[in-house]
């Protein structure tokens, strides 16, 4: 389980909080759906699983987050890396192989993992993601999905526990949504904890999260039963987020 | 210990306003200037001390004593590196020490000048000065850059720990060899955007016409006086500082 206890942050040099006293749990076997603004604090959310903040980012830090009971303070971001994978919004910042495939075996061989294990686990995420046929080529000749979902393997390769995503449906085409989705769902299945951030709401409600954090300002201004919340439509659009069109219909009849 | 993320810091993009950024962009084009060329007007230790010395009143109203004092203190043993070797080619500490400050101030003045002006104000300087065009864009272009390539370093560095990455592991130079995964990227991020600024520019008809219009005026304040008085006062003690007797010769090793 990961605790998130009061934590508040802002980072050096900004004038604002980027997180105000943010309390939530995350728990194995669920997904959990994080949406808000441009700004909200989504991605600094993010930081703060994996030990990223405060690591590597300075800044003033309150509260405090419990990784399996353990305070990421206390541990370095390597060492939290093998349970809490975090997955970028930018997949490109993070390739330098020659291969798709050696660049998926970088994060086990890392932390690692023997020899057996990485081959096997390797391919098992290419062809979770659909990019098995593609291990010879280059990171850097595949598209822009294909690019977002190699980083995706990158980051399964190292079967952590807990799966932190931004943004994945970034650049994707409907089918490759709807194999994000296969794949997440899988994952839960299996008893890990998926951490997902979106701005796409129809996506997640296909997708179909346990519970969903709505941000805004750094703070957690609702939560709980996706239905719920994508329901509150006004809610939702003084938030600059468009509700799944089933709810937007929904509430349309309701008027009429 | 090394800590890349500490070395960019410097030029990281400086978020919000300070006194310096306010300032009328000739100004702080023309302070930059004087700590570019104060540190080479002599090699002797006296001047490079006074450059530095003489920078803290900007650092100050820039904003950027943190950002200095971690970039320097994540330098240091680059610093200690470099200030080595020059010593075993040359022979002289002072002069090793002088080199090494040099480069520090020079690095110092750039990155106060480049977060704390937009391009856009360097722009219309440069073509205020009637600069051409090509060059002007290209060195706003190249300031530009500096400060998000140091924003991909960052993003580069924290992608690779969240693998599993340790940086720090091993001794000097296991620890450079353990860049590579950072500086492989950020080469290839850097290509990448220069392409697409290429392209960018080409599909907007850049360069089509010879003078591109401009609205922006830009006014002078009492700030700017002040600061060009002591640009001014700062110079001329260089000079005379400059122009004693240096305690060694310079380049002894070519002798
Ligand atoms: N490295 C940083 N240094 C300073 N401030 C930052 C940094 N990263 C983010 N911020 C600020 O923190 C706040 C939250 O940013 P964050 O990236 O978490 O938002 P987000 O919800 O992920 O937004 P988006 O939807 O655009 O990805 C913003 O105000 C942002 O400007
Ligand atoms: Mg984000």
């Amino acid at each position: 389980m990961i605790e998130v206890e009061g934590v508040t942050f802002k980072y050096e040099g900004s004038g604002m909080n980027a997180l105000r006293d943010v309390s939530l749990e995350l728990e194995r076997g669920k997904i959990y759906g994080v949406v808000g603004p441009n700004g909200s604090g989504k991605s600094t959310l993010l930081r703060l699983l994996n030990g990223l903040i405060p690591h590597f980012y300075r800044g003033e830090m309150k509260g405090r987050v419990l990784v399996d009971g353990v305070d990421t303070r206390e541990a370095s971001v390597a060492q939290l890396s093998k349970k809490v994978g975090l997955v970028f919004q930018n997949p490109e910042h993070m390739f330098f192989s020659e291969t798709v495939y050696e660049e998926v075996s970088f994060g086990p061989k890392s932390i690692g993992m023997d020899p057996e294990e990485i081959k096997e686990s390797v391919r098992w995420a290419l062809e979770e993601v659909g990019l098995w046929e593609l291990r010879e080529r280059s990171p850097w000749s595949l598209s822009g999905g294909e690019m977002k979902r190699l980083s995706i393997a990158c980051i399964l390769s190292m079967k952590p526990e807990f799966l932190a995503v931004d943004e994945p449906t970034i650049g994707q085409d409907s089918l490759s949504k709807e194999s994000l989705s296969e794949i997440f769902k899988r994952m839960r299945g299996e008893g890990k904890g998926v951490v997902i951030v979106t701005h796409d709401l129809e996506w997640l409600d296909e997708l179909g999260p346990d519970v969903v954090f709505v941000l805004r300002y750094g703070v957690v201004i609702n939560r709980g039963d996706p239905k719920e919340i994508f329901s509150d439509i006004r809610n939702l659009a003084t938030n600059g987020l468009i509700p799944p069109y089933r709810y937007i219909v929904d509430s349309l009849l309701e008027v009429g | 210990m090394l800590d890349p993320m500490g070395m960019v810091e410097i030029f990281r993009t400086q978020v919000g306003e300070t006194p310096y950024s306010r300032l009328n962009p000739s100004t702080k084009f023309i302070l930059f200037a004087s700590f570019i060329a104060l540190p080479l007007i002599s090699a002797s230790l006296p001047i490079q001390i006074f450059s530095l010395i003489a920078q803290v009143p900007l650092i100050i109203l820039s904003r950027s004593e943190r950002r200095v004092k971690r970039s320097l203190k994540a330098s240091l043993l680059f610093i200690v590196v470099l200030v080595v070797l020059n010593y075993l080619t040359t022979h002289s500490l002072e002069f090793s020490l002088a080199m090494v400050l040099r480069l520090v101030s020079m690095i110092i003045a750039s990155a106060i000048f480049m977060t704390g002006t937009s391009p856009a104000e360097i722009g219309d300087l440069l073509t205020k000065l009637k600069v051409p065009l090509q060059i002007t864009f290209s060195f706003v272009i190249a300031l530009r850059f500096i400060p998000v390539l140091a924003d991909d370093v960052v993003m580069i560095i924290t992608s690779q720990v969240s693998r599993g990455y340790e940086l720090e592991r091993g001794g000097f130079l296991e620890k450079v060899k353990r860049l590579i995964p950072i500086l492989i990227p950020m080469i290839i991020i850097a290509i990448r955007r220069g392409h697409q600024l290429a392209e960018a520019l080409e599909t907007k008809a850049f360069g089509a016409i010879e003078r591109r219009s401009s609205y922006v005026v830009y006014e002078y304040g009492r700030g700017d006086w002040i600061l060009l008085i002591y640009a001014i006062i700062v110079i001329t003690i260089g000079l005379v500082v400059g122009t004693l007797t240096p305690q060694f010769q310079l380049l002894p090793f070519r002798c």
